[in-house]
């Protein structure tokens, strides 16, 4: 737990000059320092950004503590160590471009580049282009391309056929024009006589030899095919992660994503979150994105700041864990399955430390501490949330024999929004259903799903958001994984697993929770063909 | 100290994330909505999620309004337009114009009372919000409205047990002064004119993903207008409304590829059996881990290269659509029980109005601009700037509310 | 510098000389085109004979081949029925472009003899269908009014026409 004194600094990490943007935009809302791990040129800077710190170059050793006490361990190059502390962290790292050429088994020349190098040096290799030339462009086929590539390529293109007057040709797979101004380019390009090749059935071939080099394809719009020997021939660079994402990552305990892209495949941490409060990630480090898209989420991100500076300012609010340490056994078990990574160890300290600032009331550490330790507060924010336990010994049901009796453990995110909606819409549910609010699909032990069943209902429902939706990052996976197991172990007592029902929905999807639970109630009745309700006279089930 | 106001005119996710973001700042947000509800285009996206969440981004927009139901953290007021702005030293003033139905919305409680009376009358005046997180969760459509055609008395107002709605003989206006303004107006979808080649509003089975989206929220299914039917042959056109010089939309929509690709791999997900065709110029990626879907899809379902030529009707609803098949290498006409018309996002038709009022520019597209001149004042944030998706949208609002909160401490 | 400068030359010569015609027949317009191929998809000819395909005749085009086209049959499958040219997004006057290349065609002698054969008749008669006394009969009897059974307006302009062209 933090001893009141918060710490409102800023840290931001990054790799090269869009991580001075970043610090430009932060400081204008609290002091910042700035980490960069490899030597970046300032001069292309155009203003600098007013900075209490810049370690540059630095290497990132360690990295522990909560919002408002993050603590940061360097080393420089003369090998010193620095230890600091901050209130926040900004991951700025910027994704990079790789050549492409050795995919297409050819080497630099002269004559071949990828895009990077002529953005480079494109007096050098335009010098002796002129008119009766030709230029040939690749963009695509052996890797995925992005409109900020595209972009420049038709720049590019449209430049070399006005300036050089050379016949210059594109061939892509996808135009992607998915970005402002760009459609409007790429017909200026071809007004000025770009020939832009569209390719879905078939590849180019690229073939170099000592003294010409040769593109082959078939332009599938023409239905013929076209042999072009370049003067100049151009790849298109493949976009790539990062390469110090996957330890910043792993340092700072925040989730990585497809292919090595920053920012883990969760819905909810679109646009520039983390798993973790308090650690941002912004830029093209994610993916490529244009300038004025990380423009804007270096703007966003001093936004987030500036709000949690805010919050820092007002009691904790909400459903906030407590740890009784009387209980606790230092099993490290809530420590691990923190998914906002919200509980710290610190030396000296008896137990665990739940930081309030970082914890998102999830409860999948009520859920996984084996001695029941842990236990929510109710907060005073709308949203209350039940001791599931106490909640089910309400369960008081009328005999009804018409309809199956269902208790409904639904998330306060997602299912739970669903019932209410479809509540309110009228729509008719074949079964009567008792609906239990959970903060998440991860706080619902095995324990209370039994209990659930043992109180007399005919099926227990447990339903989630879809997972990578899920708020808790892994609490709908958690859930999931548990429900198989509960209903395997009933399987081996010989008791119907098919009382339980483990299912994900959306919040506004009422029709979905309909029908899942009407599919259920169907199956508990013996609508497929195996009634698992005593003395249900539908179909010969069996009766126990 | 005076409350420092600023007006976010619109109430969709741009405009509610600008004004959540500002209230969370401390300072005093209004927002202006000229419907009857808060939430806008995005809070009735429905779920197209498979057994895996797509990122159709429909949970952002619920997350948003399940803060703003819970919290109320800043004043709102829908049915409202603005008649007038008016700039004078450091503020602006403006002219607020309700009604005819003035709804407060302290008293609301959400019953549904007034829907209840309107569905009785066989009317659709009252409406009911898509998303239970959407506070107020009823407002009025005052086209709709049968009883103010008639000249009657509104059912609404009478059965409201709170006494909330009220109906005003002359538009109430308020004039408000700001201190800076947030224009988040958001986008219209683009319409397909009465004569297009694609047969819409002439064939029932035509329809476009506007629609295919009311239906799935509404009812779970996108089915057959015609019979209500589960499709058996879906064909999706791209770019209807986008990438089109002759009708004066020279950009691309941008959302539009990835709509049609979860859509699809929702609908295959639902009915297995299902067969979709999906006819495009180029896939658009953007927006985290897309490429995924579209490699998911080209296994799953049938793309081809090209934009679609004749719709005709056949037997039984189905339609007839004409296409250049890259194998045969010739044209071939094939029946399809739906054909959904990927719709582009369009600027608002009253962007030049408030371009004038606001001193803002417009961009070659229709959409707006923030002028260089005292920029700050004024900010222009989501899809009122130009195509982009509910992340984008959330995003843009967070750097908007940024760049007014400085303005205001500069100030 | 200089031999490079000469190969450039040679080089351009050729470029050059598809790049006058593109110019003079005014073609440039085929450059917009984006290949959305909605030109083929609503070409009612390309349906019934796969060898007429617009969006091909405009790439050959902007590939500088247009004396393959201006020598092809195919080219006079066009029936003008301007289906392409209404609905080309990026307003390519496509069906425009192939009357031109069939003009150009014409002049060339390279319109197939069915083609030569209607012309020649339209010269006679004024008419794609001549009408002789028989068929002014016949609209009599629909009450119809009577038409004049020789053109001689069109065989002036014609004349004038080919008074130009030599």
């Amino acid at each position: 737990m933090t001893d009141g004194r918060v710490n409102r600094s800023v840290l931001v990490v990054g790799n090269g000059p869009y991580c001075f943007k970043v610090a430009g935009e932060l400081a204008s809302v609290d002091s910042v320092s700035l980490a960069v791990l490899r030597e970046a040129r300032l001069d292309e800077m155009e203003q600098k950004p007013n900075l209490v710190e810049l370690l540059m170059p630095v290497e990132l050793l360690g990295f522990s503590g909560q919002p408002g006490e993050f603590r940061a361990v360097f080393r420089q190059t003369n090998g010193s160590h620095a230890e600091r502390t901050y209130g926040f962290v900004v991951v700025a790292l910027e994704s990079e471009w790789i050549s492409t050429l050795n995919k297409w088994s050819v080497v630099e020349d002269s004559r071949i580049t990828s895009l990077s190098k002529l953005e480079k040096y494109v007096n050098e290799y335009l010098g002796n282009i002129g008119p009766g030339d030709k230029v040939v462009f690749i963009s695509g086929f052996k890797q995925d391309s992005y409109p900020v590539s595209q972009e420049k390529i038709v720049n590019f293109a449209a430049a070399v056929r006005e300036k050089t007057g050379a016949a210059t040709y594109v061939l892509m797979e996808q135009f992607k024009v998915a970005q402002e101004g760009l459609e409007r380019a790429f017909r200026l390009a071809r007004e000025l006589g770009v020939v832009f090749v569209k390719f879905s059935q078939t590849i180019p071939e690229v073939r170099v030899g000592p003294k010409e080099c040769t593109v082959q394809y078939m332009d599938e719009a023409m239905g013929q095919a076209v042999n072009i020997s370049p003067q100049l021939l151009i790849f298109e660079d493949e976009a790539c992660p990062p390469p110090e994402g996957r330890y910043i990552s792993d340092l700072l305990g925040i989730n990585l994503g497809n292919q090595g892209f920053l920012q883990g495949d969760f819905l909810f941490n679109l646009p520039i979150y983390t798993n973790r409060t308090g650690i941002f990630v912004v830029g093209s480090g994610k993916g490529p994105i244009s300038e004025r898209e990380a423009e804007r989420e270096a703007e966003a991100v001093a936004e987030e700041v500036a709000k949690l500076v805010c919050s820092f300012d007002k009691e904790v609010v909400g459903p906030f864990p407590t740890l009784n340490e009387n209980e606790c056994i230092h099993c490290l078990t809530c420590y691990r399955s923190c998914p906002h990574k919200a509980i710290s160890l610190y030396p000296g300290q008896r137990s665990p430390q739940i930081s309030p600032v970082a914890c998102r009331g999830c409860g999948i550490c009520v859920e996984s501490c084996p001695r029941r330790a842990i236990d929510f507060e109710h907060g005073e924010s709308g949203i209350s949330y039940y001791d599931i336990d106490k909640e089910i010994d309400h369960i008081v049901y009328e005999d009804s024999r018409d309809v199956p009796r269902i208790a409904v453990f639904a998330c306060v995110n997602s299912a739970y929004d669903a019932y209410l909606l479809a509540k309110s819409r009228g729509d008719r549910l074949q079964a009567r259903c008792s609906v239990l609010k959970v903060p998440c699909g991860g706080r619902v032990e095995a324990a209370a799903v039994i209990k659930a069943l043992g109180s007399g209902v005919d099926g227990v429902a447990i339903l989630t958001c879809h997972e990578n939706s899920c708020k808790s990052v892994h609490g709908a996976s958690r859930c999931r994984k548990r429900i198989a197991a509960v209903k395997e172990m009933m399987t081996k007592c010989g008791v119907k697993e098919e009382a339980i029902l483990f299912g994900t929905v959306a919040p506004g999807s009422a029709p979905q929770f309909v029908e899942l639970i009407n599919r259920f109630s169907l199956r508990l009745q013996g609508g497929d063909g195996s009634s698992i309700i005593p003395g249900n006279a539908g179909s010969g089930g069996e009766a126990r | 100290m005076q409350k420092e106001v600023i007006i976010v005119i619109g109430g969709g996710i741009t405009g509610l994330t600008v004004a959540l973001e500002l209230a969370q700042l401390g300072k005093h947000p209004l927002v202006v909505e000229r419907g009857p509800l808060l939430g806008g285009r995005s809070a009735s996206l429905p779920c197209k999620a498979t057994d895996r969440c797509l990122k159709c981004n429909n949970c952002l927009v619920e997350d948003t309004l399940r803060q703003i139901k819970y919290d109320s953290p800043f004043e709102f007021m829908t049915h409202t337009t603005i008649s007038d702005i008016r700039r004078e030293a450091e503020s602006w003033y403006v002219t607020l114009e309700t009604g005819p139905f003035f709804i407060d919305w302290e008293k609301c409680t959400d019953c549904g009372a007034c829907y209840e009376a309107c569905a009785r009358l066989g009317a659709s005046g009252v409406v009911r919000g898509a998303s239970i997180n959407q506070h107020p969760f009823f407002g009025i459509d005052q086209k709709a409205c049968s009883c103010l055609q008639k000249g009657a008395d509104p059912a609404c107002v009478k059965e409201c047990p709170e006494g909330a709605i009220n109906i005003l003989t002359r538009p109430q206006t308020r004039q408000v002064k700001a201190h800076g303004i947030v224009v988040a107006t958001g986008y219209t979808p683009y319409v397909p004119p009465e004569k297009n080649r694609f047969g819409y509003g002439r064939l029932p089975n035509v329809i476009t993903t506007q629609e295919a989206d009311e239906m799935l929220r509404e009812s779970g299914a996108v089915t057959r207008p015609s019979d209500g039917r589960v499709p058996q042959r879906v064909a999706f056109v791209q770019c209807v409304g986008s990438r089109d010089r002759r009708i004066g939309r020279e950009y691309c929509s941008r959302i539009c590829c990835g709509y049609s690709l979860r859509l699809a791999l929702h609908m295959i997900h639902k009915y297995p059996d299902v067969d979709i065709t999906i006819f495009y110029m180029d896939i658009q990626n953007f927006g985290k881990d897309f490429e995924k879907y579209y490699s998911e899809v080209k296994d799953k379902a049938k793309l081809v290269r090209g934009l679609p030529g004749d719709f005709y009707a056949l037997d039984e609803g189905k339609i007839s659509v004409s296409y250049f098949s890259e194998e045969q290498q010739k044209n071939v006409a094939q029946p399809f029980d739906l054909v959904l018309l990927t719709i582009g996002l369009s600027p608002q038709e009253e962007n030049p109005d408030l371009a004038n009022m606001l001193g803002l520019g417009i961009n070659e597209d229709g959409f707006l601009r923030p002028s260089q001149a005292d920029a700050s004042a004024v900010v222009v944030a989501g899809t009122a700037r130009g195509p982009m998706d509910v992340a984008e949208c959330i995003c843009d609002a967070k750097s908007a509310a940024f760049k007014m909160a400085n303005f205001l401490e500069g100030s | 510098m200089n031999s490079e400068s000469g190969k450039h030359r040679v080089r351009a010569k050729l470029e050059t000389r598809a790049q006058e015609l593109t110019e003079r027949l005014e073609l440039q317009s085929v450059r917009s085109c984006y290949i959305c191929r909605t030109c083929t998809s609503s070409c009612p000819v390309t349906f019934i004979d796969p060898r007429f395909n617009p969006l091909a005749i405009l790439r050959m085009v902007l590939y500088g081949k247009i004396e393959e086209v201006l020598n092809s049959d195919f080219l006079w499958l066009c029936t003008s029925c301007y289906s392409c040219q209404e609905r080309c997004p990026q307003e390519i006057p496509i069906a425009d472009i192939m009357t031109k290349l069939k003009n150009k065609a014409f002049k060339l002698g390279n319109a197939p003899v069915g083609v030569r054969a209607q012309m020649d008749i339209i010269k006679k008669a004024g008419r794609t269908y001549p009408l002789d006394d028989f068929d002014n009969k016949k609209r009599a009897k629909a009450g119809l009014p009577e038409l004049p059974t020789s053109c001689d307006v069109v065989k002036t302009l014609f004349e004038s026409e080919t008074e130009s062209l030599k």
